[in-house]
C-alpha cells in the first residue's frame, strides 16, 4: 500500500498513463501501434486547444484592448508611465536622487523610465546621502529635510534641504 | 499617433527579417534565396545584436538617425542587385500560384489564433520582474546612451547576462525614437509565429498528423503566454527557445553551420544556452570524425568562434561571471551534490506534468521517445541531438547546484521558464523519432 501511495504521489495519472501507453505500444501489432500513436496525438492536440481556449477566454478583453494606449499602460503600471513622463519634463538635465521603495515593479519601472536621470532606491528611515531629489510613489513623506516641489497623481517629488 | 507607432514597429520587424535575409543570401547561401522567415528573423536579430556589440568594442555610438539610415540601406539590394531582385520576385510569383484547398481551414484557425494573441498582448505593456528590471532596462540604457559601456552594463544585475534581447529592443527603440514597453511586444509575438511556422514547415510532410503536432506546439499554454502575458513577454526565454529549436531542427538535416550559428545566438541571448553550444563544440568532432567531417569543420569553427566571442566580450567589459567566480570548495563542502541533483530532477519531474502550462505535450514527448528509443541509438543524428539535450539538462542541474540563491526558491520561480526553452526542440525531436524508421532518419524535407 505504501509503495502504491508513493508511486501515485511521485507519478500521478500523468506518468502512470505514460507507462501504461508505452507498455501497451509494445504489446500490440503494427497497425494498432499507428492507431495508438495517432490517437495520442489527437487527444493531446484537443486537450491543448481546450485548455488554451479556457486560458485565452480569461485574458481576452476587447474593452481593454480598445482603450487608448496611454490609458492601458497607466492601468498596468499604476500610473507610473505618465508620472515618469511628467518627471522627465520637469527634472533638470543631469538631475539624480533617491526613490523611496514602494513595491518592486513600480519602483524598478520608474527607475528605468527616468534614465538617464539616476535615482537609486531608498528604504524608509535611511539617510538621503548625496541625493538632491527624493521621489515618493503613492504616498507623501513627512521629513524636515524634505521640501515638496511637485506632486502628481499621488506621487511626490521632494528636494533635500541641506 | 498610434497608427504611426504601429507602422514604425512593423518596419522594425521587417528590418530584422531583411537583415537576416541579406546575411543568409550574401554570406551563407552563395547568393541563392531560400525563403525561410524563421531563419531570417533568427539571423536578423543576431546580426543586429552582434553589430551593436562590435560597435561598443570600437566605442562607436549610434543614434536614431543612424539606425534609420542603416535600415533604409538594407533595402537597396532590391534596386541594385538584379539577381537578388529576380529571385525575390520569383518567390513571390510562386506564392501566388500555390493554392491548396485543404490548407484553408488550418490557415483560418492560425489567423484566428494570431488575432487572439495580438489582442491579449496589446491589452497591456510588459509588466514582469525580469522584463522591467533586467532586459528592457538594458534596452533603454543602451538606447539612451547610444552605446554599450562598462558603466551602463554595471547598472544592471546580474551583469554577466548576454544582451541579444536587450539589443534587439535597443534597435527597436532607435527606430521608434523612444523606449516603449508596449510596441516592443511585437518582437516576441513575431518570434512565436515564426517558431510555429517553421515547426509546421518541418512536420507538414507527414500529412494530416502535421496539424496535430503543430496544434500541440501552438496551443501549449505557457508557450504562447511567453509572448502575450504581461509577466513574461519581456523575458528572453522565448528567444532562447526559438534559437534552440532552429539549431536542433537543422541538425536533423545535417545543416551544421546553421545549427552552430543558432546555438551561438542562443548563448548570446541567455547563459542558459551555453551548455548546448559548448556540448556542440566538444561532441561534433567525436560524432562526425572522418567521412563527411569536412562539412562539420566549418560548423565547429563557427561554434567555437561564437563561444570565444561570447566569453571574450564579457571579459572585455569586465562582466564578472556568477558561475565562474564562485568559491567551488565552499560549494562542494556545504552542498551535497547528489541531494541537490535529485531535488532538481524531482523539480523537472513535477514540472513536466503541469498540464496547465504544457498541456500533455510532455506525455507525447515521453511516449515517442520511450517507444522509439532504439532508433536514437541507430541514427547518429538523433543520438547527437539526444546527447546535446543531455548536455543542456546537465547545464540546468549545474546552475541549480551552484546558484547563490536558495535552490528551492530558484526552482519554484524559474524552472518552468527553463523548460519552455527546450519544449519546442523536444517536440520536434519526438516528431522526428515518429517519422524515423528503425534503420535511420528518413525525412523527406531536405531544405532548411
Amino acid at each position: 500500500m505504501a509503495l502504491i501511495s508513493k508511486i501515485w504521489l511521485l507519478g500521478g495519472w500523468f506518468y502512470l498513463a505514460l507507462v501504461f501507453l508505452t507498455a501497451l505500444f509494445f504489446l500490440i501489432n503494427k497497425k494498432q501501434k499507428i492507431y495508438l500513436s495517432d490517437g495520442i496525438l489527437v487527444g493531446a492536440a484537443v486537450f491543448a486547444i481546450f485548455i488554451s481556449l479556457q486560458s485565452m477566454a480569461k485574458q481576452f478583453q476587447t474593452n481593454t484592448f480598445l482603450d487608448p494606449i496611454g490609458k492601458k499602460i497607466d492601468k498596468t503600471t499604476f500610473s507610473q508611465f505618465s508620472y515618469a513622463k511628467h518627471l522627465n519634463a520637469i527634472l533638470p538635465k543631469g538631475a539624480n536622487g533617491c526613490l523611496y521603495w514602494s513595491f518592486d515593479l513600480a519602483t524598478y519601472y520608474l527607475q528605468k523610465e527616468l534614465y538617464p536621470h539616476r535615482f537609486s532606491t531608498l528604504g524608509d528611515g535611511l539617510p538621503f546621502g548625496e541625493c538632491k531629489y527624493v521621489i515618493s510613489q503613492f504616498r507623501p513623506r513627512v521629513d524636515e529635510k524634505l521640501r515638496l516641489i511637485d506632486s502628481y497623481q499621488n506621487n511626490y517629488l521632494y528636494e533635500v534641504m541641506n | 499617433m498610434w497608427a504611426w507607432d504601429l507602422l514604425i514597429s512593423l518596419l522594425a520587424i521587417v528590418s530584422f527579417f531583411q537583415m537576416g535575409l541579406l546575411v543568409d543570401y550574401y554570406l551563407l547561401n552563395h547568393r541563392r534565396l531560400h525563403f525561410n522567415l524563421a531563419v531570417f528573423l533568427g539571423l536578423g536579430l543576431g546580426f543586429c545584436a552582434i553589430l551593436q556589440m562590435l560597435l561598443a568594442v570600437l566605442a562607436v555610438p549610434i543614434s536614431d538617425f543612424a539606425v534609420r539610415g542603416f535600415t533604409a540601406v538594407l533595402f537597396l539590394p532590391y534596386i541594385f542587385d538584379s539577381n537578388f531582385r529576380r529571385q525575390a520576385a520569383g518567390f513571390l510569383r510562386s506564392l501566388g500560384k500555390s493554392r491548396k484547398v485543404g490548407i484553408i481551414v488550418p490557415v483560418l484557425v492560425l489567423l484566428a489564433f494570431i488575432s487572439v494573441i495580438l489582442v491579449i498582448t496589446f491589452s497591456h505593456p510588459v509588466w514582469g520582474y525580469d522584463g522591467i528590471q533586467r532586459w528592457l532596462l538594458k534596452a533603454r540604457l543602451f538606447w539612451a546612451d547610444g552605446i554599450i559601456t562598462k558603466a551602463n552594463l554595471a547598472l544592471v544585475q546580474p551583469a554577466d547576462d548576454p544582451n541579444l534581447w536587450p539589443l534587439s529592443g535597443t534597435w527597436f527603440y532607435h527606430l521608434l525614437g523612444r523606449s516603449d514597453d508596449f510596441w516592443i511586444q511585437f518582437i516576441p509575438v513575431t518570434v512565436l509565429v515564426c517558431l510555429a511556422a517553421d515547426f509546421w514547415r518541418i512536420v507538414k510532410t507527414s500529412g494530416k498528423v502535421s496539424w496535430l503536432w503543430t496544434a500541440i506546439l501552438l496551443f501549449c499554454p505557457f508557450l504562447w503566454q511567453t509572448a502575450s502575458s504581461e509577466a513574461y513577454s519581456g523575458n528572453a526565454d522565448l528567444l532562447v527557445s526559438f534559437y534552440l529549436f532552429l539549431a536542433f531542427s537543422r541538425l536533423f538535416n545535417k545543416q551544421f553551420v546553421y545549427a552552430a550559428i543558432f546555438l551561438g545566438l542562443g548563448a548570446l541571448t541567455k547563459n542558459d544556452a551555453l551548455p548546448a553550444l559548448a556540448g556542440f563544440c566538444v561532441l561534433l568532432p567525436i560524432f562526425y570524425r572522418g567521412g563527411k567531417f569536412n562539412l562539420s569543420k566549418l560548423a565547429l569553427a563557427v561554434a567555437a568562434a561564437f563561444l570565444i566571442f561570447n566569453v571574450s566580450w564579457k571579459l572585455y567589459f569586465g562582466m564578472n561571471s556568477r558561475y565562474l567566480q564562485t568559491d567551488w570548495s565552499v560549494i562542494f563542502r556545504q552542498r551535497p551534490i547528489f541531494g541537490y541533483t535529485k531535488y532538481t530532477l524531482q523539480g523537472f519531474r513535477e514540472q513536466f506534468r503541469q498540464i496547465d502550462r504544457w498541456g500533455v505535450g510532455f506525455l507525447v514527448i515521453g511516449f515517442f521517445v520511450l517507444t522509439r528509443i532504439r532508433r536514437i541509438f541507430n541514427d547518429r543524428r538523433l543520438l547527437f541531438v539526444g546527447v546535446l539535450f543531455g548536455a543542456q539538462l546537465l547545464g540546468y542541474i549545474w546552475v541549480y547546484y551552484v546558484t547563490s540563491e536558495d535552490q528551492a526558491t530558484q526552482i519554484a520561480t524559474s524552472l518552468f521558464r527553463l523548460v519552455s526553452q527546450i519544449f519546442p526542440s523536444l517536440l520536434i525531436f519526438a516528431y522526428t523519432l515518429s517519422v524515423t524508421n528503425v534503420e535511420g532518419l528518413k525525412l523527406k524535407d531536405g531544405k532548411k
